[in-house]
């Protein structure tokens, strides 16, 4: 049994129906690349997974337990996490304090023990503790974004667009956090990309999305490979 | 200088302020938590009356003391905090739940704000009093302690309320900023999805600010009622109408702003009133031999000016107004 299944997933926005029909699994070690147009519905998917979006039909089930109905708060406190792809941190609060709401369900001894192994990873932060994170720019916010997302060591991480907006460097930097992830820690990754080359290159298996469906199912070299696919919805000519 | 008002009349008027910046406050901390204008606000602070009507009764009836200053207010920032509690989790929630939008839940507040004015009402009329006969319209500024200071006889609670009203403030700001839950209060404010995200149980943050928002109504509401003559529950509606002024002056999405908001506009109906009034009849009308008239009746006239001319010049109330910019201008006249 795959660690996260999503089984005939029907999803969306109060009566804006989005998602029709989505099913994938996602195991442990491994990166789901999710690209597709624009309004595909990728950030639904994941919005859907998280249980912040209206969940019509179909079922999620996460380490072999039915998480469909479960509050958003709980998914994070049993090991879900996820990098929204806009408005990903509190501007209005300072950087240690967003790091600690990150590690708002840990016991309070861990929180301390967090945050110096995240601000090693993350080292411009240190200086910017008591800056609010509107004084951030776009690119230090992603990285935030991201170190919030490690305080709670989750086992499932959903990164929607995490290099939107970062120069080339910190984009690949940012990948490679993703690709050590999936390598050194054995977690399972969906990684919503924009830039569909990038994605495809470091996923292992890859879900195409068209108009709120699926449109192709498979391993990441397939789409790349896949010519037509990847002329029509990926920017990928050649 | 004759116009100007007596110490008594500005200490009443500051405590009256004080009292209105407590009730503000709460309402647009509800308000930016979860989007509710709560009409029934004020009447949720007339608990705190009724709980100091039935302390005078069965407790102190013999006379002022400064206990109540600690039993009251306690006492009625639970009571009134668990009503709060109540309405959200009971009717609002559920019909937020149900897809309804910021106007019907307005209204909603509304009809609770009658059954809840009803409840007390009959309440008062039908507990028996121990001591006092009839609890109904009981002038409880009898009981209020007088102080001896600075030549001037003053009701205790004109002092005690500035100081509720500052203590509370500092432990709210305490409580938002150096808690684990007044953060995620906060995060919750600004982004509640994130919040949720991050393992904020983001309904339970919603229920406990309006704990707050009721308990410092509550604890407004028995201090002021022993300012208020004869007091009875229906006094809360004309008393919404300020803490409104007050929430729209701040910008109703701050709740700091809130509570200057409601400073400012208690001080302009009470001080302003008195002190145009004052202006008025023993300078300008004498001199110019026009007829005297008495505008204390006119109070709410100007904190609805206030809030029209704030709406005409600051959209978004004082929180929306750039005070670094006048700060700097001022810095480079000098
Ligand atoms: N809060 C919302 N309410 C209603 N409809 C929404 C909402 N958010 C998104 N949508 C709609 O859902 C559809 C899918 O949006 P989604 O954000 O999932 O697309 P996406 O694939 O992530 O696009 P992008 O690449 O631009 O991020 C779009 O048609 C969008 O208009
Ligand atoms: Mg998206």
């Amino acid at each position: 049994m795959a660690f996260l299944e999503v089984k005939s997933l029907n999803a969306g926005y109060g009566r804006f129906h989005i998602l029709f029909d989505v099913d994938f699994t996602v195991n442990m070690g491994e990166i789901l690349v999710v690209v597709g147009p624009n309004g595909s519905g990728k950030s639904t998917t994941l919005k859907a997974i998280f249980g912040i979006s209206t969940v019509y039909s179909g079922q999620i089930i996460f380490d072999g337990e039915d998480i469909t109905k479960l509050p958003a708060h709980i998914k994070a406190k049993i090991g879900l996490a996820y990098l929204p792809q806009t408005s990903n941190v509190f501007t209005e609060l300072n950087v240690e304090e967003n790091l600690r709401m990150a590690g708002y369900t840990l016991p309070p001894e861990d929180v301390e023990d967090r945050m110096q192994e995240v601000l090693e990873i993350f080292e411009f932060l240190k200086a910017k503790l008591k800056d609010k994170a509107r004084t951030l720019s776009g690119g230090q916010r992603q990285l935030l974004g991201m170190a919030m997302m490690l305080m709670r060591k989750p086992d499932l991480l959903m990164f929607d667009e995490p290099t939107a907006g970062l120069s080339p460097k910190a984009a690949r930097d940012v990948i490679d956090k993703i690709i050590w992830l999936r390598d050194e820690l054995g977690k399972a990754v969906i990684l919503v990309e924009q830039n569909a080359k990038l994605g495809l290159e470091v996923g292992d298996n890859a879900l195409l999305l068209v108009s709120g469906r699926i449109s192709f199912k498979g391993t990441a070299r397939e789409l790349l490979e896949n010519k037509d696919l990847g002329k029509l919805y990926l920017g990928l000519a050649k | 200088m004759g116009f100007l008002p007596n110490g008594t009349f500005v200490m009443a008027s500051i405590a009256y302020a004080s009292a209105l910046g407590l009730l503000s406050m709460g309402l647009s901390l509800t308000f930016v938590t979860t989007r509710i204008a709560n009409f029934a606000h004020a009447t949720i602070g007339m608990i705190g009356a009724f709980v100091l009507t039935l302390l005078v009764d069965r407790v102190y009836y013999t006379g002022p003391s400064y206990q109540i200053f600690i039993t009251a207010p306690v006492l009625s920032f639970l009571l009134a905090g668990a009503f709060a509690v109540f309405m959200y989790i009971v009717i609002m929630k559920p019909l937020a739940d149900r897809g309804n939008g910021v106007t019907e839940l307005m209204i909603a507040t509304f009809a609770v704000d009658i059954i809840l004015i009803n409840i007390l009402s009959y309440l008062l009329n039908a507990i028996r009093g121990v001591h006092i006969p009839k609890l109904i319209g009981l002038n409880v500024s009898s009981w209020d302690a007088r102080i001896h200071c600075c030549g001037v006889i003053l009701q205790a609670s004109y002092i005690v309320l500035p100081i509720a009203a500052i203590l509370l403030t500092l432990a709210f700001h305490f409580f938002l900023t150096k808690t684990k839950f007044g953060v995620a209060m906060r995060a919750t404010i600004e982004n509640p999805d994130l919040a949720e995200v991050m393992g904020v149980n983001t309904n339970m943050v919603y229920t406990v600010s309006w704990f707050i928002s009721g308990g410092l109504a509550g604890v407004a509401g028995s201090l002021l009622a022993f300012s208020l003559k004869d007091t009875s529950p229906n006094d809360s509606a004309l008393i919404i109408v300020s803490v409104f002024a007050g929430s729209i002056v701040g910008g109703l999405s701050h709740v700091y702003w809130g509570l200057i908001g409601g400073f400012i506009v208690g001080l302009m109906e009470k001080l302003g009133t008195g002190l145009l009034d004052n202006f008025y009849n023993q300078l300008l009308a004498p001199a110019l031999g026009w007829t005297s008239f008495s505008m204390i009746n006119y109070e709410k006239l100007m904190s609805l000016g206030l809030v029209v001319v704030i709406l005409l010049f600051a959209p978004e109330g004082l929180a929306g107004v750039d005070w670094g910019k006048y700060l700097r201008k001022i810095k480079r006249r000098w």
